[in-house]
């Protein structure tokens, strides 16, 4: 399936340069323009070859953006924070003050089946059923858990409840009167004792985490020489019975052990999701600000790449009156292929895009690809409505300057071009990449943005209020195989 | 890829005032039952149960689908049903806004929310609560009485489960992928 995938500079700008390297903030002059893409174009292009190369690129719906420093962000380049926790079954909301006292999950009666991982509700047995006297006990106990998918009851493991609320917290006390429940609190103790001790012991926080000083460690741990104090269990469950070992082996060795009844198996709470918040990790602004409610789907703040830059699209046909496009490919090493882009542009102003090769020598690809620059028009929520509108490009129009040549298509906000692809040489999946420069002119927050200092240099240049922004990144072309 | 442009021909379909297109191959029982939205598409032999309704005198509708939604071929839609306090019973189907369903997937889920894409070949299963931008992929089945929150992505398994959060765009690219599909499903 072709696609088109951006790249974001962070991850070859942390490999290569201390500092962020999407120095390709310029000021608007044409001539500027010009020397800055040179400049550009001569930085390494990432080798789709690279197994890592699938990290760094990624489709622009989910990349972020960052209109304080006017760059790209992708999901390793933001700060993600928690912005409220809710239960994914009962879409509860969760007070961050309460998470940990609940140990993660949710404190009302959301349980995972312990056999088929499906929700357990609570039923009622009526107390008239013979079957709850003599499992109660004297006392009749009528809830309990159930999975509706494949049956299971929580009556199997001896769970029943008096009342259909608050069965977490009974589920709680009845785990901690466990002895793993008492084991495992108490290594948890014993060891946050012991991080304590030789954080406070070590001379500097630098030494602890340098590898030398993890060598010296195990090399003591080695040798029983640890300086740690030894741990005693408070109950025996740590040690594992030669009895139980047995069992266990015997259950292994059955061929349908899963379908014996496993007192041990029991239903787990089940774990609470967190909605994110996502900050630019450069400059701390946020990108992502999630309503906290469960139900909502909405954001505060959302900038998306997507509505800043331009969408690139593979179409299958121009519109209903032009004949359909021909599939991209099949790519033979050293026949020409075209190719048809289309650019949307999201913005409510004008966008000039330009739209340059990579260096022969980098690529497996020779485009026949002049520097090419076009303005897209801007979105208007009209387009949407008029569907024959009557904008097509005149033939004078096609055959117009030398850099209009590769324009196949203008309609709406949304501009076609057309490139020539020869591979160099057989690729599982041939990858083009190209560079692209759109400019355009923010009169939006201007008087905010003046004084940062990523924003003065793009500020400096023009006189009237607002910015003229100019973003630049490689896209990727993955077309498929070529042979 | 953009999606291709789907050329029918104009007898197949119906159209209403509202921009519905309804295959004539499909089977919709109890038409006066079923709201359809608005500039929703029903394939070919699409199956949606109007006729199963509450019992008792009732006026709510049985199947509620919103705009823009859009229901594969063979697809089967019928409301849920349950034995509450001794009175079997079928409980209302209710489908948000921007909602594609793939073709031969099965539905009787109590609702689904909008910005939903579920695959094909799919079981919804009875009275599943689906919320607002999900997207289960294809031949999962959704156990019944489930609940699949906001943003995931529902992987087949089995058992299905969450395996994804999708990103915070995921609403505006559904919306526009089904306003763009029912601009390009066309008639000769």
């Amino acid at each position: 399936m072709p696609a088109v995938l951006y790249h974001c500079a962070c991850s070859s700008a942390a490999m290569r340069h201390p500092e962020p390297a999407h120095s390709l903030e310029m000021p608007g002059g044409d001539g500027n323009k010009n020397t800055g893409s040179c400049s550009v174009l001569v930085s390494p292009v990432d080798d789709p070859q690279l197994p890592s190369f699938a990290l760094r690129v990624s489709p622009l719906e989910s990349l972020y953006y960052c209109d304080h420093c006017s760059s790209v962000r992708c999901t390793r380049c933001v700060v993600e924070e928690p912005a409220g926790y809710h239960c994914p079954n009962c879409l509860f909301d969760v007070p961050t003050a309460s998470v940990r006292s609940e140990k993660n999950s949710c404190a009302r009666n959301c349980f995972h089946c312990p056999q088929c991982t499906h929700v357990l509700s609570v039923v009622e047995e009526p107390s008239d059923s013979s079957g709850g006297a003599d499992e109660g006990g004297e006392q009749h106990l009528p809830f309990s858990l159930s999975c509706s998918l494949c049956c299971w009851s929580s009556r199997e493991i001896g769970w029943c409840f008096e009342k259909a609320t608050g069965i977490s917290a009974h589920v709680e006390r009845l785990r901690a009167a466990s002895d793993r429940t008492k084991e495992h609190a108490a290594l948890l103790d014993h060891w946050r004792s012991v991080q304590r001790a030789s954080a406070s012991s070590s001379s500097s926080a630098s030494a602890i985490h340098s590898a030398a000083a993890f060598k010296h460690r195990l090399a003591a741990a080695a040798s029983k020489d640890t300086g740690v104090p030894e741990y005693r269990s408070p109950t025996s469950a740590a040690a594992v019975g030669d009895a139980e070992r047995a069992q266990m082996a015997e259950l292994m060795s059955l061929e349908n052990a899963d379908c014996l009844s496993r007192p041990d198996l029991l239903p787990q709470r089940i774990r609470l999701h967190m909605k994110l918040a996502r900050r630019c990790r450069e400059c701390h602004h946020i990108l992502i600000k999630p309503v906290p409610k469960a139900q909502a789907t909405q954001f505060k703040i959302q900038l998306m790449a997507a509505n800043f830059l331009p969408a690139i699209t593979l179409p299958t046909r121009l519109s209903l009156k032009h004949p359909p496009l021909p599939p991209p490919g099949p790519f033979v090493v050293d026949r020409v292929a075209p190719v048809v882009l289309r650019f949307a542009n999201p913005l409510y102003t004008e966008m000039t895009v330009r739209v340059h090769q990579a260096p022969a020598s980098s690529t497996q690809v020779h485009l026949d690809l002049p520097t090419l620059s076009f303005t897209l028009p801007p979105f208007t929520e009209l387009w949407e409505y008029d569907e024959d509108e009557d904008e097509d490009i005149s033939s004078s129009n096609l055959a117009g300057t030398p850099d209009q040549s590769a324009v196949v298509d203008r309609h709406a906000n949304r501009v076609a071009i057309q490139i020539a692809v020869t591979p160099l040489a057989p690729a599982p999946n041939l990858t083009v990449p190209l560079h692209i420069t759109c400019t355009h002119f923010d009169d939006f927050d201007a008087e905010k943005d003046s004084n940062s200092s990523a924003a003065a240099a793009a500020a400096a240049s023009t006189q009237s209020p607002g910015r003229t922004v100019t973003n630049s990144f490689w896209v990727y072309l993955l077309l498929g195989p070529a042979h | 890829m953009e999606p291709a442009y789907t050329i029918y021909r104009k007898s197949e379909f119906i159209e209403t005032d509202t921009g519905n297109k309804v295959s004539r191959r499909s089977l919709i029982s109890g038409s006066q039952n079923i709201v359809l939205g608005g500039k929703t598409i029903v394939h070919s032999n699409c199956t949606i149960r109007g006729d199963l309704r509450r019992a008792g005198p009732t006026h709510q509708a049985s199947v509620l689908i919103g705009r823009f939604c859009s229901l594969g071929e063979a697809s089967v839609l019928r409301p849920p049903y349950k034995t509450y306090k001794g009175v079997f019973s079928y409980y209302p189907l209710k489908i948000g806004d921007h909602v594609e369903i793939g073709r031969n997937s099965i539905i009787e889920a109590a609702s689904i929310g909008s910005y939903v894409r579920i695959g094909a070949n799919c079981v919804i299963g009875r009275f599943t609560i689906i919320k607002d931008c999900c997207i289960i992929e294809d031949g999962t089945v959704v156990a019944p009485n489930s609940v699949i929150p906001s943003f995931s992505l529902l992987s087949a398994g089995p058992p299905a489960k969450i395996s994804a959060q999708l990103p915070e765009s995921i609403q505006d690219v559904i919306e526009a992928q089904s306003k763009d599909k029912y601009a390009k499903f066309v008639p000769v």
